[in-house]
């Protein structure tokens, strides 16, 4: 027998061996399997009526209310409370901390009644030094929203135990609007904050990983880089309903597609970082909706103002005009948008209607536009940037790409990470010819988008004004804007500022974003907060 | 053997010093300012300058260099800009569940691997072989995350068997250890529920991690095997009338896993990069789930610890690799 016979045969007891061998080992892996199942059955049973499980993509890196200016907003909204907030979906304010709040005719000081009987999660009662203090330390750590008051607050005073009273350096009457922010003007407790604070560091080494808010959720447990569990605050000033969750649970997931498969299964109640196409895929599948509301955030490609070619102005309209604004709605959102006229959204009070925004897909008109221009034949290229890894940012220079062959104008479509593109788009010099971008208000004040995206001040990163647009009549009408009360004339300076704008065209408006939430279909009580995507009010939910 | 081993870690702070002066490079070239990301959207300069200060990227770049080399030398790893954390306490908060992951992995590509590549080698040619080749090969042929997403399909969605992400369920409560590495945290403390849910929960990654490399070690087994079959001294073991699995495993195999463990060696280093994708798929709160934020928001200390340390494992696993000769083959002394 040759060595190759020898290898091939195996003799009688050893196959016998094997065969006793091989059938335990099915019999255990059987019996094994079985167990798992059993055990993963027990896994993927779904959370009870009085638990939310939502699919978070953000790792919590703080939790300190005057640092987070992040989707970590998602769970310190439900820890922490601020004087007034927005209502539902709407940008209507509302009272929260405080029930009652007047200003002076010149928008200089604000006086607020605070809600009596609130408590802190480590039992001491909510009074004005709470909220002076926690001004103060916002302003003095200078992170996140603060930006938003240091300018503006001279001092905060506390004329008696539930008064509390802002001194503004000038007039602001944006200013509920930004104590309504999603962040920053959070109260927190200042027993807690002169407790744990070590030297000058204002406890900001305790509050990151400790929460002292009034919200109806105290955290119970934080499994780093896993999840955040939150429980119900007993003694919460609102009160509880049987059918108002007990516990809240975050769920760390940055993979879209495993967030997907994790609420098709059962193993979280919403997913937050789905992407459009995924979202219409779920609207299909049985036992999970999709909850849409109207946000303030605003769709475009901005156009970079100051360079050549896009300087000049009868070729930014030729582009406005050559864009396919139906198809892009149907492309990239499948008809899920809503109308964008100008760079406010479609729910602010000072919007312009239809009628103000000339623009249209017309390739005839673009051509005239185009012929008027200093490149009269196109032949020239443009550059684009892309944020890397959107999927609505690529579609839409896809076709903006597509469209403008038509003018014989070349599109370069780059795609890079955020922390290069945003350093590169920080300067006109370096930023490219086009860039599209989502951008929303930090405040529900008109003043704050228009500001942010097409003020003199907001250039690249400085602000959201990646088209470097800049115009003395726009600066003005918003500088005696921000100093105006009579709300009328301000939304009138707004739509005159948002005209001369559009006729300007930095930018190809495209529409106002629909906030797309696929959750299962028993959640109930979800409205969106219209400043920030996917951010959820936990309190007033719950399952049926 | 000994002075052998000190010379070679007398190599390492060397070693590690070039790696760092080259990750300094590489992260500070990137065209973008950290400061300026971690101050928010909408920060005024004066907030990206404070922020700028306080982590001391206003620095030149050589002092804040030295200043990175000062703090290593003390095993100060940083301050993340990012989680405002020192990088060493977040390294240790994240890599137990690395290490856990690529441990598992590790022992199954050899569990499964060595086996696979002795019987395809003894069956050679047979349906057997042919199959254990199609089936290692397609692990090599697909990208990782294709195979993550399949597995997640397969075990989670459709038959409900396997969690689908993360390390344990959420009502139960991570073991308290010493390790981090919750089977052997839970196996300490005899909390055998822990154990299983771990054990449930680790299954899906590591066996996606180790489909991805099983190709390699299947392939160099088998014909490391065949080589080694084919010597004189296994004819003289058949012609001495030994049993089989004496012949193959005392006398084959030994002389057959060198080059086996040496693909091993420099498999971890691929494994090493293949669980950044693993544990961002199944949600596993490890070195990689860590970086990606990390490398997004350009946190150049955090960058730089991960790199190190993933520097570091891979040099010990090869020096350990190395020494492992020794043991299967005397006439190697170092």
């Amino acid at each position: 027998m040759n060595d190759e016979d020898r290898m091939g045969s195996i003799s009688r007891r050893a196959f016998l061996k094997a065969v006793a061998l091989g059938g335990t080992a099915i019999g255990l892996s059987g019996a094994a399997i079985e167990q798992l199942t059993r055990t993963a059955r027990v896994i993927a049973a779904p959370a009870g009526k009085d638990t939310l499980v939502i699919a978070t993509d953000l790792e919590v890196t703080t939790f300190d209310p005057h640092i987070v200016y992040d989707n970590t907003v998602r769970i310190t909204r439900g820890v922490y409370e601020s004087l007034v907030t927005l209502k539902g979906s709407t940008p209507q304010i509302v009272p929260k901390l405080a029930t009652e709040w007047t200003s002076t005719p010149d928008a200089k000081q604000w006086t607020f009644k605070l809600r009596p009987r609130v408590l802190f999660h480590d039992r001491t009662t909510l009074a004005a030094d709470a909220v002076k203090g926690s001004f103060e330390r916002l302003i003095k750590i200078n992170r996140g929203f603060a930006w938003a008051f240091k300018t503006v607050v001279a001092s905060v005073e506390a004329p008696d135990p539930m008064t509390v009273r802002f001194n503004l350096k000038t007039s602001d009457p944006a200013f509920l609007a930004k104590l309504a922010a999603v962040s920053g003007g959070l109260i927190v407790s200042q027993k807690a904050v002169s407790e744990h604070a070590k030297g000058t560091d204002l406890a900001q080494a305790w509050l990151k990983e400790n929460i002292v808010g009034t919200g109806p959720y105290v955290v119970e447990r934080w499994d780093k880089g896993q999840q955040v569990i939150l429980k119900q605050f007993p003694e919460y000033w609102g009160g509880w309903k049987p059918n108002q969750f007990r516990r809240i649970v975050f769920k760390i997931v940055k993979e879209a597609s495993t967030q997907r498969l994790m609420l098709e299964r059962g193993d979280v109640d919403v997913a937050t970082i789905v992407a459009p196409d995924m979202i219409d895929a779920l609207e299909k599948r049985p036992g999970i909706k999709i909850e849409e509301s109207p946000t303030m955030r605003i769709f475009y490609v901005a156009m970079n103002t100051q360079r050549e070619p896009l300087k000049d102005l009868k070729l930014r309209q030729a582009l406005s005009y050559a864009f396919d604004y139906e198809g892009a709605k149907q492309a990239i959102f499948n008809g899920r948008l809503a109308p964008l006229n100008g760079p406010l959204p479609d729910n602010d009070p000072a919007r312009l209607s239809a009628s103000d925004k000339p623009y249209r897909f017309d390739l005839k008109r673009a051509k005239e536009l185009l012929s008027q221009s200093i490149y009269p034949n196109g032949g020239f290229s443009l550059t684009c940037y892309l944020f890397e890894g959107d999927p609505t940012f690529r579609k839409a220079a896809e076709i903006l790409q597509a469209n403008l062959k038509e003018l014989r104008i070349d599109v370069k479509i780059q795609e890079m990470a955020s922390s290069v593109l945003l350093e590169k788009a920080g300067k006109p010099e370096t930023a490219p010819d086009l860039l599209p971008v989502r951008n929303y208000p930090d405040y529900a004040d008109s003043s704050s988008m228009i500001g942010s995206t097409f003020g003199k001040d907001s250039w690249g990163t400085a602000g959201w004004n990646f088209s470097f647009y800049a115009n003395d009549r726009v600066e003005k009408l918003l500088a005696v804007a921000n100093t105006t009360t009579d709300q009328a004339k301000r939304l009138e300076m707004f739509r005159e500022a948002q005209r001369i704008i559009v006729a300007e065209a930095p930018a190809i408006f495209i529409g106002t974003l629909l906030n797309r939430v696929p959750m299962k279909a028993n959640v109930q009580g979800y409205a969106f907060n219209p400043l920030l995507g996917n951010s959820l009010n936990l309190y007033e939910m719950s399952k049926s | 053997m000994a002075r052998y081993i000190l010379r070679r870690l007398a190599l390492l702070p060397l070693l590690l010093l070039g790696v760092s002066l080259l990750l300094f490079v590489i992260t500070h070239l990137i065209p973008a300012d950290p400061a300026k990301l971690m101050a928010g959207p909408h920060a005024g300069l004066e907030q990206v300058a404070e922020v700028r200060r306080a982590f001391g990227l206003d620095l030149p770049l050589p002092k804040q260099y030295a200043i990175y080399l000062g703090g290593l030398l003390h095993g100060d790893f940083g301050t993340s800009i990012r989680t405002n954390r020192a990088v060493g306490a977040d390294l240790r908060e994240f890599f137990p569940a690395t290490f856990e992951l690529t441990g598992a992995a590790m022992v199954l590509t050899i569990a499964i691997g060595i086996p696979l590549g002795i019987a395809a080698a003894i069956r050679r040619g047979s349906l057997f072989d042919l199959l254990a080749q199609v089936v290692s090969l397609s692990g090599l042929s697909f990208p990782i995350f294709f195979f993550g997403l399949l597995m997640q399909l397969i075990f989670s969605r459709w038959l409900g068997w396997l969690p689908l992400g993360g390390r344990l369920s959420t009502e139960v409560s991570p073991p308290s250890g010493p390790t981090g590495l919750y089977l052997a945290d839970a196996l300490f403390a005899g909390d055998l529920a822990t154990l299983k849910d771990a054990l449930l929960h680790l299954a899906l990654p590591s066996l996606t991690l180790t489909l991805a490399s099983l190709a390699l070690v299947v392939r160099t087994t088998r014909s490391s095997m065949l080589e080694v079959l084919s010597q004189d001294y296994i004819r003289t073991a058949w012609a001495k009338g030994l049993v089989p699995p004496r012949v193959y495993l005392r006398h084959g195999l030994r002389n057959a896993l060198i080059p086996v463990v040496t693909v091993l060696g420099l498999y971890s280093g691929g494994l090493l990069g293949g669980v950044f994708l693993v544990e961002l798929i199944f949600a596993w709160p490890g070195v990689g789930f860590y970086s990606v934020d990390a490398i997004l928001a350009l946190d150049y200390s955090s960058i730089m610890g991960t790199a190190l340390l993933v520097t570091v494992i891979f040099i010990v696993v090869n020096l350990l690799v190395d020494l492992t000769y020794a043991l299967l083959d005397p006439r190697i002394r170092y």
